[in-house]
């Protein structure tokens, strides 16, 4: 068992691969915030949009009540933050300062309804995993392989993969396993057909059983099997892509939009594809020297 | 077990408390590792490791989040009843001319619709007078704006204003909108009722009820 956690957390990883996720982690969360550019000025809308979250609920998300200019300055501070984070600049400062302002700026969207956190806003993995590239040390493009470039970059692979597990533990514990059903699909498809907003391919699937059977055996698949994509880099390799175009028709065919999809990335292994476009073809012998692993097993995805 | 008001107001707000300290103890978890010496950082790494495990499995356990770490209950819904009368918010604005016109979904940026259809759901039912006018005329103002932004040809404001057509969009889909060319007088908030088969395939509602609506 030992053995086995070393083997996951601590086998030696080359700089590449971190330094390629704190990158995806880093643009993607300034992609999400520069689409929202005046997030902070909710603090100035009428005091009756506040009505609902109380004291506690404002201090769990260090809602402290600054004022508007104060918040939009620890929003461009956030901005800032999260470039250096990109290029690799006092990274451990920047990437923690970059966390704890996202911890703070991303309920934002959801705080005057909910009680619970902007789970599904694309920000929820990249303030953990900004977190985790600031706990870390910080590699250089040409240092040796070490365990101390493995562990983090495998745990932010771990808590993006779980968005999708328990996403599934989710569905089976409230609802069961009649949800993986085609007739749930269906329904499903037809409870988000809005009267203001009906998805494109939706009318695809109704009264259509084999292809709502398909959506709903997708669905089980993306969550249950992306888990896999930590220990098998083969199953890394098709469930990757399968799941990216996944979230692509899901947009048509749900009308959900999945903002963390760029997320998928982290799970590109960047080392063996430099190595690849460098037109180094012997890079996948050499790097699974490197990873102790067979070199079958080195290429697209780690 | 049942909980009254009061106290279920409590354990809610003490869950939050909880909740901010599920993730205190993970960034403490992780300073203890960037300040560790070499001989216990393995450990310490470890330690952080397990903890990160251990909330997830407790939070599967609870089905219940301490965000940034949660249980993603996205689409955890039983849908297989698709003949019970379903309902939700839908926004018109009013122009000069008396025509209704849906809502441009940039109107009130950096939220969208869905947010603050939220906002109805939860907090108007509990506002005063004063404070629901105080909302609805800030958001048909905004609302206005936005019309303006439409008839001079600017698509790309608010939440698009910096990355234009490259601006991650909400996490649900709006149908396109065109602008009125009068201005905004009125914002009508309806409810509206309807069956997701009979919907799905012959597009009508059930029912349409005006929740409120606030003319300047």
């Amino acid at each position: 068992m030992k053995n086995a956690w070393d083997r996951f957390w601590f086998r030696p990883g080359g700089p590449t691969n971190f330094i390629a996720a704190r990158i995806i982690v880093a643009i993607t969360s300034l992609w999400l915030v520069l689409s929202r550019p005046n997030l902070p000025g909710i603090v100035a809308w009428p005091e009756a949009f506040w009505l609902h979250p109380n004291t506690w609920l404002r201090a769990r998300f260090l809602i402290l009540g600054l004022p508007y200019a104060a918040e939009l300055a620890l929003y461009v501070v956030l901005i800032v933050a999260l470039l250096l984070t990109a290029a690799g600049r006092y990274t451990a400062m920047s990437a923690f300062a970059a966390a704890v302002l996202l911890y703070h700026f991303a309920p934002f969207e959801d705080i005057f309804t909910s009680l619970s956190g902007p789970f599904f806003r694309g920000l929820t993995a990249c303030v953990s995993c900004l977190f985790i590239i600031s706990f870390a040390k910080q590699p250089r493009r040409l240092d040796q392989p070490s365990p101390e470039y493995r562990w983090p970059l495998m745990l932010m692979r771990l808590l993006f993969a779980l968005t999708y597990l328990l996403s599934g533990i989710s569905k089976l514990r409230l609802v069961g396993p009649r949800w993986a059903t085609g007739q749930n699909f269906e329904g499903i498809v037809m409870a988000m057909m809005l009267p203001d907003a009906t998805p494109p391919w939706a009318h695809w699937f109704i009264g259509h059983p084999l292809l709502c059977w398909l959506g709903a055996l997708a669905g089980v698949m993306m969550d249950f099997l992306f888990i896999f994509t930590l220990f098998s880099p083969r199953a890394a390799r098709i469930l990757v892509p399968l799941v990216a175009v996944t979230h692509l028709v899901v947009v048509k065919v749900l009308g959900v939009v999945f903002p963390a999809a760029p997320l998928l990335l982290l799970f590109v292994n960047w080392e063996w594809l430099f190595d690849a476009l460098r037109g180094r073809r012997d890079g996948s012998a050499r790097a699974a020297e490197r990873f102790d692993e067979p070199a079958s097993a080195q290429s697209g995805m780690q | 077990m049942h909980l009254d008001a009061d106290t279920l107001a409590m354990v809610r707000n003490a869950l939050q408390l909880v909740r901010l300290t599920i993730v205190a103890g993970f960034v403490v978890a992780g300073l203890r590792v960037m300040r560790s010496p070499p001989d216990v950082r393995r450990k310490r790494i470890n330690q952080l490791l397990a903890y990160v495990l251990a909330v997830h499995v407790s939070i599967a356990i609870a089905q219940n989040d301490a965000w940034p770490f949660t249980m993603y209950p996205m689409m955890a819904v039983d849908s297989t009843n698709v003949s019970s009368l379903h309902n939700g918010l839908s926004f018109r604005v009013v122009d000069d001319a008396g025509e209704e016109w849906p809502v441009d979904p940039l109107a009130w940026s950096p939220l969208y619709p869905q947010s603050i259809m939220g906002w109805f759901e939860v907090s108007y039912p509990n506002a005063t007078v004063a404070q629901r006018n105080d909302v609805l005329r800030f958001l048909l103002a905004r609302a206005e704006l936005a019309r303006r932004h439409g008839v001079r040809g600017e698509h790309f404001y608010g939440n698009a204003a910096l990355l234009g057509p490259l601006a991650a969009p909400d996490t649900n889909l709006y149908n396109a909108v065109t602008a009125s060319g009068h201005p905004l007088r009125a914002l009508r908030v309806y409810r509206v009722f309807w069956i997701p088969s009979e919907f799905a395939t012959k597009r009508t509602l059930r029912d349409r009820r005006l929740v409120c609506e606030y003319r300047e």
